[in-house]
């Protein structure tokens, strides 16, 4: 068990303007689950990406079983025993898992022998309680399925150490739990295991070593069963969190948006929203959980006039806006920050002044009925970019050189910066605050909760339980296209709605 | 450095086709002289004039399709679509006379561009509403409209005293494009350069131009702001297929004269390359179309004086448009290092 | 004319022109199925007609002649390959400009062929025992030059790299998920690279087969959009090839009704009407296979996008 099978020492790298790993040192024993730990932008995920072989380090040196080594790509990290699993899963979901799992590998032959893979796949499968189809096509499996086809991927070539880029961030409670037991059933048969999170629960529950990186460099590494939440949220922050949000009680004025059985279908004709109805007053917030691809997005969009409702009724301040157009939406005061920053929330070759303009450059003062005005344009914009401390050059560059959290910002900005309607805006936000650092997310939240106090009623999807029991007032959960859950959040119970977030109950 | 990246690609492409001059046994700078002879000789340089109409006309169209991210190919359809009306109008007018010979000319050209526009709105109209690639149905246009104009100057247009010549009536002087004094160039180029003008305002000043930017740049970013797609792309191919219609009535108002089969020797696709190695710029489409009229007069030129085909113009023509491409590369790789 | 035999001479035509677009519809499969949209199609089929046509009137035979419009193809589309791979070009672009200079290079090339209306005969016949004895399909499919049995060897043999050997799983996952193939040490652009050129290769030698099989002199604009309607055949597949071998004969059977009509003097509307038919018959395909529903799952992923290493 003492043995050091990997060691990373003093591990530089640098991108343009950023120091990403500053000397980072990390040793790895055989059979342990060695958390990595840190919050966005820490390095973790840059370091992980160093030893797969995916960035080329500046300086340091990387031993396995105590022999330096040079990997220059995944192929030689696969090659010496190094495997990871990706945040966002490397599948091609049009392929078999048969077909995922053996590409690449270096005994396939030129003519492929699908039933001999698919065998040696199952006796994996079934020592390491990974249960999946091998002949299914990767589409039609749920997230913590196509998990299990990573993690096989790796089995199948033998890799001993596993590296897990933020395993649990798609998984419902149920899920994770499962991938977790499969976890300490491959230590407990030799592999070893690097965790990367920014979870603390969840680094006490599985790992047995844990280090610390913040702005790339690091901080500690300690034993788990001699640490506590609070010290290592110390460590991983450099200052204890806040994770009480100071709010009013709610102030309701009248109904904002009402929606009466609702049903969508997608572009292949499926049905992704089944009969969904709820209301939504002034003043309160309201956060839906639920695993991502559960109808969030098409509910999203069907209440901001961007998905075509094939049945069921929208109505904004009591006026029926079902299938109206995007633009009529926004006029009655529906504000959308969609998922996508760059592409769909803004237009990523216009410059920040353009995207801040997008949806009014039709209204003056911007134009007339013909023409831009330049000068009116460019006044706003400095003016939203001061008051949402939007860092950027000027507001010519275009957007796609900001940062997300700015980008984030500007989308913020032309949304809640000129309210539309005077009285009672409804605000939809889908994953305002993901993959941002921790004092962007800490704005967003605030600006959320500020808008509430304000009297709009916002409606906000997220991943993160924590912020949704931290900032709604209500609590929705989202499952199969079905709002299957729905609770004031000080009687929230993150237990229950783990179970319904995999549809184990409703309520 | 980007200017000098540009001119590294007219370089090379010079270099490439050099070399394929000497593999064929031509002396390329024989050949050069005679490819670039327009710009030598005033005759030779308002003959380039000439050709530079069309290709500036269905340039700027083109230019303004591409700005909304619209790859349309169907110039040389819309040429000979322009063409198809034009000379309907000259046959229709010659037998009910109903429009006085000063009036003509004003009201052919507000027919030919209505005509010509709903040509193109029906590839914009068939991307937004079922995703079709543009591209391909631009194309298969140009070959219907090529097929059904040819159809219609051997059949029932034909000329009855054309001694059997597959080719119309002439066109009467009212429907003539009037020459500028002492040149062979026509008025018609007065249409491409107020066109230059009017694409240059539309994309740099208005709504409309800021709403093709922005669904060039992001179709989802579109949809998202309100946009609606299909208005836009409808109305850029309009404007785009009108102004490659009137390209085709300049052709035959204002050189040819009369309809014939295949008039337009490529134009349309010329018009291309021109707008790409323009870069979407209209002023500079104005310069690039004359500088190119000039290259399809060399070609002839060559042809005439070398024996050489006319297809070594499209290979330069295509060689350019390569190595500008790819030049590209080189720019977008500079950025990224000084960032 | 009895109608057994116009129906026979169909079927004749048919599998004739079906085959010149079955073979360019494969190599666009094979290319766009390793992510690389190539417009060139119409470039490659032309410069591989006159080198054939130039390779068979000095030599006399057909296999290098077929060779040579291989090797026509295949260097045109290592330009696209260079350009759009390794330089990262507009694909779109990059494709228009090679069919310009296919067809440039070829009427260049091809003047002093066009002048002096040079002819070759066209390649004989090879009548396959017993099968070409079946009514109808024995002439048509079974008793044909050796490039068409050919292009039926090709759907078999494209097929099966494609979906039952490595290196075909390695092309279809390069043009799902290039960033992927590429973390697990699958080379993406040297796979690219052999798509885009095989591919090319296959326009080249149906181009050979248009010039050697059926059109004995060379005159530019021989290919006359063929090649686009090739690039519209594989939407219609599905980039299948099985789906190609159909769904070229259909449109080779479209491509003959001029012919057909104008045999047995139909006059109730234009034959020229029927010229058009393959492109509006191409334009109406597209709007019904490009719907989503059809589309989305059978496009290759990152078919047309450039793909970048992140440093």
């Amino acid at each position: 068990m003492n043995e050091n099978v990997l060691e990373m020492v003093d591990i530089v790298k640098i991108f343009p303007g950023v120091v990403a790993n500053d000397r980072v040192n990390f040793s790895l024993k055989a059979g342990e689950i060695h958390a990595l730990l840190g919050e966005n932008g820490a390095g973790k995920t840059t370091l992980m990406n160093i030893l797969y072989g995916i960035y080329k380090m500046d300086s340091g040196v990387i031993k396995v079983d105590g022999r330096a080594v040079s990997i220059r790509s995944p192929r030689d990290a696969i090659k010496l025993g190094i495997g990871m699993v990706h945040q966002n899963f490397k599948l091609v979901p049009a392929h078999t898992v048969v077909e995922n799992i053996i590409l690449g590998s270096e005994n396939n032959g030129f003519i492929l022998d699908l039933k001999k893979s698919s065998e040696k796949i199952k006796n994996l499968a079934s020592s390491f309680g990974l249960k999946v189809d091998p002949f299914s096509e990767v589409w039609k499996l749920s997230m913590g399925e196509r998990q299990r086809v990573e993690i096989l991927k790796l089995l199948y070539r033998n890799v001993r150490i596993m590296i897990f880029d933020e395993p649990t961030a798609v998984l419902t409670p149920q899920e994770k739990k499962e991938l977790f037991s499969s976890l300490k059933e491959m230590s407990s048969k030799g592999k070893s295991i690097i965790f990367i999170t920014h979870k603390l629960d969840e680094v006490l529950e599985i790992s047995d070593r844990v280090t610390v990186l913040r702005r790339g460099k690091n901080v500690a590494t300690k034993i788990t069963k001699e640490t506590n939440k609070f010290e290592l949220a110390n460590l991983m922050i450099g200052r204890p969190i806040i994770f009480e949000y100071s709010k009013n009680p709610p102030k309701l004025s009248g109904l904002a948006l009402k929606v009466e059985n609702v049903r969508v279908l997608d572009e292949e004709g499926n049905l992704r929203l089944k009969d969904v109805s709820f209301s939504l007053s002034g003043g309160e917030i309201v956060g839906v959980a639920g695993i991502a691809g559960n109808g969030q997005r098409e509910l999203a969009e069907a209440i901001t006039g961007l998905r075509h409702v094939s049945s069921g009724k929208v109505f904004v301040r009591g006026k029926d806006l079902t299938n109206a157009s995007p633009r009529r939406f926004f006029e009655n005061g529906v504000l959308f920050i969609p998922e996508e920053r760059l592409g769909v929330g803004t237009a990523p070759n216009l410059s920040v002044a353009e995207n801040l303009v997008l949806k009014s450059y039709d209204n003056s003062p911007f134009s007339n009925s013909v023409f831009l005005k330049f000068d009116a344009i460019q006044k706003f914009a400095e003016m939203l970019v001061k008051d949402f401390e939007i860092l950027c050059p000027s507001v010519k560059v275009p957007v796609k050189f900001l940062s997300g959290g700015n980008l984030q910002k500007v989308v913020l900005a032309r949304e809640l910066g000129n309210l539309v309607s005077r009285d009672v805006n409804v605000i939809v936000a889908m994953y305002p605050t993901r993959g941002l650092d921790v004092g962007a997310t800490e704005y967003v939240r605030r600006l959320l909760l500020k808008m509430r106090d304000q009297g709009n009623a916002i409606i906000f999807f997220s991943e993160d339980l924590e912020e949704i029991l931290s900032i709604s007032d209500r609590i929705f959960v989202m499952f199969d296209g079905r709002i299957v859950g729905e609770m004031d959040s000080s009687k929230a119970d993150v237990e229950k709605i783990g179970l319904m977030m995999a549809g184990s109950i409703a309520s | 450095m980007s200017f000098a990246i540009s001119l590294a690609s007219i370089f090379s492409a010079f270099i490439i086709s050099g070399i394929i001059f000497v593999f064929s046994n031509v002396d390329p700078i024989l050949a050069y002289y005679n490819l670039f002879k327009s710009f030598t000789n005033t005759a030779l340089l308002s003959e380039a004039v000439v050709r530079s109409i069309p290709i500036m006309l269905v340039a700027l169209g083109l230019a303004l399709a591409y700005k909304a991210n619209f790859i349309s190919v169907g110039g040389e359809g819309q040429i000979y679509v322009g063409g198809i009306v034009i000379t309907f109008l000259v046959l229709w007018n010659a037998e009910n006379r109903l429009l006085p010979g000063q009036l003509f000319m004003p009201f052919a050209i507000i027919i030919v561009f209505l005509f010509s526009s709903v040509w193109g709105i029906i590839p914009a109209f068939l991307k937004a509403k079922f995703e079709t690639n543009e591209v391909l149905t631009t194309l298969m246009m140009n070959y219907i409209a090529q097929i059904i104009s040819n159809y219609l100057v051997i059949g029932p247009w034909k000329d009855p005293k054309g001694y059997g010549f597959p080719h119309s009536p002439a066109f009467p002087e009212y429907a003539r494009f009037p020459l500028i004094p002492g040149t062979t160039i026509n008025l018609s180029i007065f249409i491409g350069i107020l066109a230059s003008i009017v694409i240059y305002i539309i994309l740099a000043r208005t709504k409309f131009g800021f709403e093709v930017k922005v669904v060039g740049d992001s179709y989802s970013a579109a949809k998202y702001a309100g946009i609606s797609y299909t208005k836009v792309v409808c109305l850029v191919m309009a404007i785009s297929a009108g102004l490659s219609g009137l390209a085709g009535m300049s052709l035959l108002s204002g050189v040819i004269g009369r309809l014939r089969p295949d008039f337009s020797p490529g134009y349309g696709y010329t018009g291309i390359i021109v707008a790409w190695l323009c870069n979407l710029n209209p002023f500079i489409i104005v310069v690039g179309s004359i500088f190119f009229g000039g290259l399809l007069v060399g070609g002839e030129v060559l042809q005439s004086s070398m024996g050489l085909s006319v297809g070594i113009t499209d290979v330069f023509q295509a060689l350019l448009l390569i190595t500008t491409l790819s030049g590209e590369f080189f720019k977008r790789y500079r950025l990224v290092w000084r960032r | 004319m009895d109608p057994l035999t116009i129906l026979t001479t169909m079927f004749i035509l048919m599998v004739q022109e079906g085959s010149i677009l079955l073979i360019a519809t494969l190599g666009e499969i094979f290319t766009e199925r390793s992510g690389i949209l190539n417009l060139g199609v119409e470039g490659l089929m032309c410069f591989g007609a006159l080198s054939s046509f130039v390779v068979y009137y000095l030599t006399g035979n057909w296999i290098t002649a077929t060779l040579a419009a291989a090797l026509a193809g295949l260097a045109l589309s290592l330009i696209h390959a260079f350009v759009s791979i390794t330089l990262k070009a507009n694909q779109t672009v990059s494709g228009l400009a090679i069919t310009i200079l296919g067809l440039g290079l070829s009427s260049f090339i091809g003047r002093p062929l066009a002048l002096s209306r040079v002819r070759i005969e066209p390649l004989e016949s090879v009548r396959i025992p017993v099968l070409s004895d079946l009514p109808v399909i024995g002439p048509s499919f079974f008793n044909q030059n050796p490039l068409v049995y050919l292009s039926y060897i090709m759907v078999i043999i494209l097929w099966f790299i494609l979906y039952k050997t490595g290196f075909g799983l390695n092309l279809r996952s390069v043009g799902e998920n290039p960033s992927m193939a590429d973390s697990l040490g699958i080379n993406v652009f040297l796979t690219r690279y052999i798509a885009t050129s095989v591919g090319g290769a296959l326009c080249g030698v149906s181009g050979a087969l248009l010039i050697l099989g059926y059109y004995p002199s060379w005159y530019d604009g021989i290919t006359a959009g063929r090649g686009w309607i090739a690039v519209a055949l594989v939407i219609f597949s599905s980039w299948n090839p099985l789906y190609a071998f159909f769904g070229a004969y259909f449109f080779g059977l479209v491509g003959t009704l001029n012919a057909t009509f104008q045999s047995i003097g139909f006059r109730v509307i234009p034959t020229d009407f029927f010229r058009t038919l393959p492109y509006l018959l191409t334009i109406v395909v597209l709007v019904i296979f490009s719907s989503t529903r059809f589309r989305k799952r059978k496009m290759p992923a990152s078919l047309g996008k450039p793909y970048t290493r992140e440093l």
